[in-house]
């Protein structure tokens, strides 16, 4: 009986693990797949140079005069508050911006808001440099 | 008498095909100035043919005893065998896995601006590298807030 509690609790921790940035990361996906005006999106990979391992990858979204994804942005980011390692919201003047962090792989998402420009990383890292 | 027992050897192993370049050249000079024991006449004459360079017709060679073809089938086994080094040097070389100078390290990276996708690395790299730069600035703060969280 133990070990099937464990189990289960080891089941929903690799579930709730899984689920972690899904939102943000649906919202990533889902804006550039359109043909979307005023969306630039960059996807650097950064590899070792001997092996050609992939060492990081980041995802850099930035958009303008778009408010119903600024919104969406912020709510995906909020409902990881409880999920990630760390999460920090700050708000100065106009600037708005939220970090979230997950360690395990290192999990690393931003978001940044300022007057009309909205601009999201998520980044992963595979192995420290 | 001890000279006539080293070239006795020395025959022996020529006959074999096991002599060195040096040892058949003194056998060549032995039997070309030596008075050469009448049971090697036909020595003498081989040996004389050999050190000619092997001219075609010259001399009756049925009689004397016979070299084997050792020397020519290891000059042909060399070829191979070096002709053989070469093409699994060449084909490793081909196969090998890229070392670190040709491999791009951003290889894998694209743009999409405004639905348009960009994926030649080459053209787009200064645009990754300051993706990257930014990213590395956000995870050195990423790094304080884990270090302020004891993470």
């Amino acid at each position: 009986m133990k070990k099937l509690l464990i189990i289960v609790a080891l089941l929903v921790a690799g579930i709730t693990q899984s689920s972690a940035q899904q939102k943000i990361d649906e919202l990533l996906s889902r804006d550039i797949s359109g043909n979307r005006y005023g969306i630039t999106y960059r996807s650097a990979v950064k590899r070792d140079p001997q092996t050609g391992e992939i060492i990081k990858r980041v995802q850099e979204f930035s958009a303008i005069d778009n408010k119903a994804l600024v919104k969406e942005f912020i709510e995906a980011f909020k409902a990881e508050r409880d999920n990630a390692d760390v999460w920090e919201y700050d708000e100065n003047g106009s600037l708005y911006t939220v970090t979230a962090i997950w360690t395990k792989p290192k999990r690393i998402y931003n978001l940044s808001v300022g007057g009309s420009m909205i601009t999201v990383y998520a980044q992963t890292i595979y192995r420290e440099e | 008498m001890n000279d006539l027992k080293h070239i006795e050897e020395l025959i022996e192993k020529f006959l074999g095909g096991r002599t060195t370049n040096v040892e058949e050249q003194q056998l060549y000079e032995w039997f070309a100035s030596a008075d050469v024991p009448e049971e090697w006449a036909e020595l003498k004459e081989m040996f004389a043919w050999y050190a000619a360079g092997m001219p075609e017709g010259v001399v009756d060679m049925s009689s004397a005893p016979q070299k084997p073809a050792r020397r020519r089938i290891t000059l042909s086994r060399l070829f191979v065998a070096t002709a053989s080094v070469a093409a699994i040097v060449v084909a490793v070389v081909m196969l090998w896995p890229k070392s670190g100078e040709s491999i791009n390290i951003y290889e894998g990276s694209y743009i999409v601006e405004n639905g348009v996708r960009y994926d030649n690395v080459e053209h787009i790299e200064s645009d990754i590298k300051m993706v990257l730069c930014r990213a590395d600035e956000l995870e050195a703060k990423a790094d304080e807030l884990l270090a302020w969280a004891d993470i």
